[in-house]
C-alpha cells in the first residue's frame, strides 16, 4: 500500500486540472449554440472533476503516513493518469453518438493523446463543431503532455514532478527546475500556435474558406501539424484543401514539431550551431534524404508520378509525414496500395518506425536512439578493424556533448528492440485478422509509431480486439514503454499480494 | 490488356460509381468520364474563375475542380448544422491529376442538384440536460466539500 496514497493523490490532482479544459469545448458549443453538445462537455465535466477530487481526498491521507514517492510511483502516476483520462475523456464522443461504442471513443482519444491521428469517428464530415474542436485539443495537449500540462500550473512539489515528468517519456531539462522546463514547452508550443494558426488562416482565406472555417481549420490543422498528430477536421484530412501553399505551411510546422523541444530553446538561445551538431537533427535529414529519394526513383520509374510538383506534394510529402509521425496523407489509403507496392510500403513504414526527436511530440523509435546505435555499431566496427588496444572515447552532440557509453548504447537498443517487440505483437495480430502482411505492417507500424497513416485497416468495422490492440501500442509507443511496466508489474504484484492474504 | 479494354468499355458509356469503388479501381478508371452522387460539404472553396467542392456520398469523399459559375445553385452545404445538396456529377476523374500535382481528383464536366439540403433538426436531450444539471450540482458539491477538508486539515496542522 506505500506510495498508493501519494499515487492517487496527484493523479487526482492532474484529473482535477484537466476537468477545466472541457471548459473549452463548452464554449464553442455555446458559440454554435449547440445545446446537446454543451451537455455532452458538461457530464464529462463533472465526472472528470468528481473523480479527481475524489482520489485527491482519498489520496491526502499521504500526509499521515509521510509517504515519499519514488520513482516508480511517479511513473504509475505518469501512466495511470493517461489510463484515466483516456476513459474520461472519451465520454464526450460517446454522448454525441458518432462513436459506434465506448472502445471505439477510447481508440480515438488514445489515438489523440498519443498524437496517432487515427480515428474510428463516425460521418467526421457531421460531427458536432465542439467536438472537432475536442479532438484536436485532445492531440495538442498530448503532444506536449497532459503531465507536462499538470507540472506547469497544478503540481507544486518539485521532486515529485520530475518522476511524472520522465515517465511520460520525456527526461530533457531546459531549465533547472521541471516546473520552469514545463512551462517553457508551452510557451514555444503558444508562440508557434499564435503564428502556425496566422499563417494557416490567412492561407485559408486565400484559398477560399470563409473567415470562420479558415480560422478554425488554420488552428486545428496548426494543432495537428505542431503535434505531429494528423487529424484533420473533415475526412479527406489535408487533401480537404487542394492546396500546395496549405499543405507546405502544415509541412513547415509538422517538420520542427518533431524536433526536441531543447532544439527549440538552444534556438532562442541563440546556439544555431545545434542545427548543425545535433545528433538527432543529423540522423533525420540524413533518412528522410534517403528515404524520399529512394521513394521518388522508385514511383518514378513504376510511371506513378511524373513530374517533380506530383513527386513532393504525393511521394516526398507522406515520406516526411511518415518520418516525423505527424499522418497527413497527401493520398488515399487505396493509393499505398495500389501505386506504392511493397518497396514503397516497405519505406514508409521504416521511415515510421524511426519517427522523429525524443522530447518532441514525433513518436517512433527516435531518431537520437538510431543514431546512438548506428554511431555505436560503427565505433565498434572501426574498434575492431583498427585492433586498437586502447579506450577510444566516441561521443555524440545532443544539445551538449555526451559520451557513448555502454548504458547509453544498451537504454537505446532497450527501447528500440521494445518498439520492434510490439511491432512484431502487432503485426501477428492484425495478421491473424486476415489482413495481408504487407498491410498488416504498414498498420501496425503507422499505430507503433504513433504515426497516423492508414493504408485502410483501422475502421469501425475492424475486430474489438484489434482496435484493443492497436491502443495498447499506441499507449506503449508514446509513453516509451517504461512507466507502463512499472503500473503492470505494481497492478500484478498487488494482485498477486491480495491473493495469497486469501 | 484486361484493364485496358475495360477502360475503353466503360469510356464509351459514364456509369453511376460510388466514391470508394472509384478508389479502389482507380487504374480502370483514369481519365474516363463517371457519374457520382455525394454530398456537398462544408463550402465552394473559390479560386478565381474556378472552384473546389468538396463531396462525400457515405463510402468517401473527392474534390470536384469545376468552373465556378456551376456552383451558383448550391446553396446548402454539409456540417453538423446542415445536410448539404446533394448532387449528381458527371466528371472526368483523374488517378494522378497532371493539374493538380499528381491529386486524385474529378474535373467536372455537368452537375445537378438531385436532392435540396435542409437544416438538421436536432431537438435537445432532455436526458442529457437533467444529467448535466445533476453532474453540475454534484461536482459543485464536492468541490465545496473539498474546500471544506482542506481548510480543517489546514487548522488541524497549525494546531499541530
Amino acid at each position: 500500500m506505500s506510495g498508493f496514497f501519494s499515487v492517487a493523490y496527484y493523479t487526482g490532482t492532474i484529473i482535477f486540472g484537466f476537468s477545466a479544459l472541457f471548459l473549452l469545448p463548452m464554449m464553442i458549443a455555446l458559440y454554435y449554440v449547440d445545446l446537446n453538445s454543451l451537455f455532452d462537455f458538461s457530464i464529462s465535466m463533472s465526472l472528470t472533476m468528481m473523480l479527481g477530487i475524489g482520489m485527491i481526498m482519498y489520496g491526502h491521507k499521504r500526509l499521515d503516513t509521510k509517504e515519499s514517492l519514488s520513482w516508480r510511483h511517479g511513473l504509475m502516476v505518469a501512466s495511470f493518469t493517461w489510463i484515466l483520462l483516456t476513459l474520461l475523456s472519451a465520454i464526450p464522443y460517446r454522448l454525441s453518438g458518432y462513436s459506434l461504442s465506448y472502445l471505439d471513443a477510447m481508440f480515438d482519444v488514445m489515438s489523440g493523446f498519443t498524437t496517432t491521428g487515427l480515428f474510428l469517428i463516425q460521418d467526421l464530415d457531421h460531427i458536432p463543431q465542439a467536438l472537432n474542436f475536442w479532438r484536436h485539443l485532445l492531440t495538442f495537449v498530448g503532444g506536449q503532455g497532459m503531465i507536462v500540462l499538470a507540472i506547469s500550473f497544478f503540481v507544486k512539489e518539485m521532486g515529485s514532478a520530475y518522476k511524472f515528468y520522465v515517465g511520460e517519456g520525456k527526461d530533457i531539462s531546459l531549465v533547472p527546475n521541471v516546473r520552469g522546463t514545463a512551462q517553457w514547452i508551452w510557451k514555444i508550443s503558444f508562440v508557434y500556435m499564435f503564428i502556425g494558426t496566422l499563417l494557416l488562416w490567412v492561407q485559408g482565406l486565400r484559398i477560399g474558406l470563409n473567415p470562420i472555417n479558415a480560422f478554425f481549420h488554420g488552428l486545428y490543422i496548426f494543432q495537428a501539424a505542431w503535434s505531429t498528430g494528423g487529424f484533420a477536421p473533415n475526412y479527406q484530412n489535408i487533401l480537404f484543401y487542394h492546396d500546395f501553399g496549405y499543405e507546405l505551411v502544415g509541412l513547415v510546422f509538422f517538420i520542427i514539431g518533431s524536433f526536441n523541444f531543447g532544439l527549440h530553446y538552444a534556438l532562442i538561445q541563440g546556439k544555431k550551431q545545434e542545427f548543425r551538431h545535433n545528433i538527432e537533427i543529423v540522423s533525420f535529414f540524413v533518412s528522410s534524404f534517403l528515404l524520399s529519394a529512394l521513394a521518388v526513383v522508385y514511383l518514378k520509374n513504376a510511371g506513378i508520378y511524373q513530374d517533380a510538383v506530383s513527386m513532393f506534394r504525393r511521394v516526398v510529402y507522406n515520406v516526411l509525414s511518415a518520418h516525423t509521425t505527424t499522418g497527413f496523407g497527401t493520398v488515399y489509403a487505396q493509393q499505398f496500395v495500389q501505386d506504392w507496392g511493397a518497396l514503397g510500403i516497405t519505406i514508409m513504414v521504416v521511415a515510421m518506425l524511426i519517427g522523429g526527436s525524443a522530447c518532441s511530440t514525433a513518436g517512433g523509435i527516435k531518431g537520437l536512439r538510431v543514431g546512438i546505435i548506428i554511431k555505436g555499431i560503427f565505433a565498434d566496427i572501426n574498434r575492431l578493424i583498427k585492433g586498437d588496444k586502447t579506450m577510444r572515447v566516441v561521443k555524440y552532440h545532443h544539445i551538449k556533448e555526451h559520451v557513448l557509453d555502454d548504458a547509453s548504447f544498451r537504454s537505446a537498443t532497450s527501447i528500440a528492440v521494445l518498439y520492434l517487440i510490439t511491432f512484431t505483437i502487432g503485426l501477428i495480430l492484425t495478421s491473424f485478422a486476415g489482413y495481408a502482411l504487407s498491410d498488416a505492417a504498414f498498420e501496425v507500424a503507422s499505430v507503433a509509431g504513433n504515426v497516423g497513416l492508414s493504408i485502410g485497416i483501422t475502421s469501425a468495422l475492424m475486430p474489438d480486439y484489434l482496435k484493443l490492440t492497436y491502443i495498447v501500442i499506441m499507449y506503449l509507443g508514446r509513453l516509451e514503454f517504461i512507466s507502463v511496466f512499472v503500473l503492470i508489474g505494481m497492478f500484478v504484484k498487488g494482485v498477486y499480494k491480495w491473493l495469497r492474504r486469501y | 490488356m484486361v484493364t485496358t479494354l475495360l477502360s475503353l468499355w466503360i469510356g464509351a458509356q459514364a456509369q453511376l460509381i460510388s466514391i470508394q469503388e472509384l478508389l479502389n479501381q482507380s487504374k480502370v478508371f483514369d481519365q474516363q468520364t463517371v457519374i457520382i452522387e455525394a454530398e456537398v460539404i462544408l463550402e465552394v472553396l473559390e479560386r478565381g474563375e474556378m472552384a473546389w467542392l468538396n463531396v462525400n456520398d457515405g463510402s468517401n469523399a473527392i474534390g470536384v475542380y469545376l468552373p465556378i459559375e456551376m456552383t451558383e445553385e448550391i446553396d446548402s452545404f454539409g456540417d453538423h448544422q446542415n445536410q448539404g445538396d446533394r448532387v449528381r456529377v458527371e466528371a472526368i476523374f483523374y488517378r494522378n491529376c497532371p493539374e493538380h500535382g499528381g491529386e486524385m481528383d474529378l474535373h467536372a464536366k455537368s452537375i445537378s442538384i438531385i436532392e435540396e439540403g435542409f437544416t438538421i433538426e436536432r431537438p435537445i436531450s432532455t436526458w442529457k440536460f437533467s444529467f448535466a444539471i445533476v453532474g453540475f450540482t454534484l461536482s459543485m458539491f464536492s468541490l465545496w466539500m473539498y474546500r471544506m477538508y482542506r481548510k480543517r486539515v489546514r487548522k488541524a496542522s497549525e494546531h499541530i
